[in-house]
């Protein structure tokens, strides 16, 4: 049953100490009716908080206005606590999060400190038993992302997240190096993906992951695409765009959109469109030349063993084919291509690769493929034509044979 | 009872089966690979056992072909009725006029078929083409057989030129077979369901007088068939 504090309770001395408050709100059944008649628990729970980080501070270090009461039992209506009286960093930095806008807007019970935290039994991340220590993190963010009643749910990405190569290794193998939600989004500072500040928009999407993948974000910054972006062409890839957001896997499993099965259609996104394209001046349906030359079609039918886009080209120190130093450089496609057939000499390398024939590009082809299709089409032009013919003469002779 | 005329020898008719069995599985096996990107193409390599399996069949089927383009060559060069062959198929100046008539009789405008001796130039030009049309698929198909080897050998334009030569003139090939071999020996008039020389090797006198009268007055000087 539940114990209502009336206001004519017996008056004491000032509760400075932990054991002073502790006399009412170590009562397990110790609670408040709020405005809709709600019982709200206040409840302590002594040893819980006698484990906390906080342990050493004493009630009002936070719940600063019951410093200066002077009977018991206080008011039942205290001001929140301010915990960035202390935490100003992580204060500063939870201001402009997108938290921050529940936390100080309508739903101030719904986001806070504490949501995350935990209050009386505050642990440091530290601490394994603490709900933001790294392998419970995860699942902390998850229990408001993950519920169908969020109006902010991102379940699909958070499922996807679990199926990834970092949800695997970071909830099921319990790998903490594993990226988990915070490291990507930050935590106390948590922006939209489409905030310009956000460590998840476009542009800084490359040193959010570079902040564990730093050997990559290196070659990276060397490559084409790379340096697009750091001058400014936001059509070019950073790492999501071909590894996938929450998706992401490791290249060597099938199911990764840049493993041999798909890394042909992975670049063909931006490759294939014809948009980006003719706006930047690159060759056009670098994609479907691949497919219909040997290495796509075998690719197609699942020979991975075929050279597929970064076979050839690179993956993150993808260089423009003019650059000498780029793996398909006329120079160096000998070598390139010698990797996997060691008798392709200098010889082998002079033709297009996967280019549309063009007058311009390959007039051989260009004018062969013409001349058949000018051939076979006049042929067929004329066999019908003949066929035609032959069956009217038919009927006609028939018909001069029986008038006859 | 009908004079019946022996028309092709027993070699020759084998040598017309195992060529169009070996052309008919090169075409489907070479154009679901040509159309690999269409729905027909994709269920044809499926149906053909896949990728690898329609590049085993295509080749095997291409050593018949081979062999059967090498037998031919020996016996139109050695063997008495193989020479005998190509004196009938060889052009002659007199076929230029024959082919007028020959159109005025397919359009009804004349009565009787032209002159022609053992084969009519249609013939004659389709035995060409073909001798042609295979020597150059064989030609650009051995290039491609020898595959990753080729690419020491031959420059890259090289092998992209022989492929599509080898695409586009099998293509052409099937083409004229459909539409004009296949039409001539089962649908033209007078053929349906279908001309069975190619099985049986012969027709009969009466067809051979009314189709090809210069053969048929031939075999009449010589005394082979009477009156």
């Amino acid at each position: 049953m539940l114990i209502v504090l009336v206001a004519s309770a017996t008056p004491t001395v000032a509760a400075n100490q932990v054991a002073d408050c502790q006399k009412c709100h170590a009562n397990p059944n110790l609670a408040r009716l709020d405005s809709s008649g709600q019982a709200i628990s206040l409840y302590v729970d002594t040893s819980k908080y006698a484990a906390s980080a906080h342990s050493g501070l004493e009630c009002v270090a936070c719940h600063m206005d019951l410093a200066q009461i002077t009977q018991l039992p206080h008011l039942p209506q205290l001001r929140p606590v301010d915990c960035i009286s202390c935490h100003i960093a992580e204060g500063q930095e939870f201001a402009i999060s997108t938290h921050w806008r529940l936390a100080s807007g309508a739903h101030p019970e719904k986001m806070g400190c504490a949501t995350c935290h935990g209050s009386h039994d505050i642990l440091s991340p530290q601490n394994p038993n603490s709900t933001t220590h790294r392998t419970h993190l995860a699942i902390l963010c998850l229990s408001c992302h993950e519920d169908e009643r969020d109006t902010v749910s991102v379940r699909a990405e958070v499922k996807a997240y679990k199926n990834s190569v970092h949800g695997r290794l970071a909830l099921t193998q319990g790998d903490t190096s594993a990226a988990q939600c915070v490291d990507c989004h930050g935590s106390h500072r948590i922006l939209p993906t489409d905030n310009p500040n956000s460590s998840t928009n476009k542009p800084h999407i490359p040193e959010t992951c570079g902040r564990c993948h730093a050997a990559v974000l290196a070659d990276y910054r060397g490559s084409i695409h790379g340096k697009a972006i750091a001058s400014g062409v936001m059509d070019a890839p950073v790492c999501t765009d071909c590894h996938g957001e929450h998706t992401i896997e490791m290249p060597q499993l099938a199911g990764s959109s840049v493993s041999a099965e798909h890394i042909p259609e992975t670049c063909g996104r931006c490759h294939e469109n014809v948009q980006l394209t003719e706006k930047y001046g690159l060759a056009a349906k670098r994609f479907s030349t691949y497919a219909d030359s040997y290495h796509g079609l075998a690719n197609q039918y699942g020979k991975t063993v075929v050279a597929n886009c970064a076979s050839c080209h690179g993956y993150h120190q993808i260089l423009a084919p003019t650059d000498p130093a780029s793996t398909v450089h006329p120079n160096n496609l000998a070598a390139t291509c010698g990797k996997c057939h060691p008798n392709a000499g200098e010889n082998f390398a002079k033709g297009k690769m996967h280019v549309q024939a063009t007058v311009e590009n390959s007039p051989g082809v260009f004018f062969v493929r013409r001349f058949y299709y000018i051939f076979i089409s006049a042929l067929m032009v004329l066999f019908i034509a003949y066929i035609i013919i032959e069956y009217t003469g038919f009927a006609k002779r028939r018909r001069n044979r029986r008038g006859a | 009872m009908p004079q019946w005329i022996q028309r092709f020898t027993l070699s020759q008719r084998i040598q017309h089966i195992l060529l169009f069995l070996s052309l008919l599985v090169l075409a489907l096996t070479g154009l679901s690979l040509m159309f690999h990107d269409t729905a027909l193409g994709q269920f044809m390599i499926r149906l053909e056992g896949g990728l690898e399996a329609r590049g085993r069949i295509h080749r095997w089927s291409a050593v018949v072909l081979i062999a059967v383009a090498i037998y031919h060559h020996f016996s139109i060069l050695f063997a008495v009725r193989g020479q005998k062959l190509v004196r009938d198929f060889m052009l002659q100046r007199a076929d230029l006029k024959k082919v007028i008539q020959s159109l005025k009789y397919i359009s009804g405008k004349r009565e009787q078929h032209p002159d022609w001796g053992k084969f009519s130039l249609f013939q004659k030009l389709q035995y060409f083409g073909v001798i042609l049309g295979v020597a150059t698929m064989i030609f650009t198909g051995l290039i491609l057989w020898i595959g990753p080897a080729a690419i020491g050998l031959v420059p890259k334009w090289l092998v992209d030129m022989t492929l599509l030569v080898h695409g586009r003139e099998g293509l052409l090939i099937f083409l004229i077979l459909l539409f004009w071999h296949l039409y001539n020996v089962h649908l033209a008039p007078g053929n349906f369901p279908m001309n069975m020389s190619w099985i049986t090797g012969r027709i009969t006198a009466d067809e051979c007088r009314e189709l090809y009268p210069g053969e048929y007055r031939r075999l009449l000087e010589t005394g082979e068939i009477k009156e």
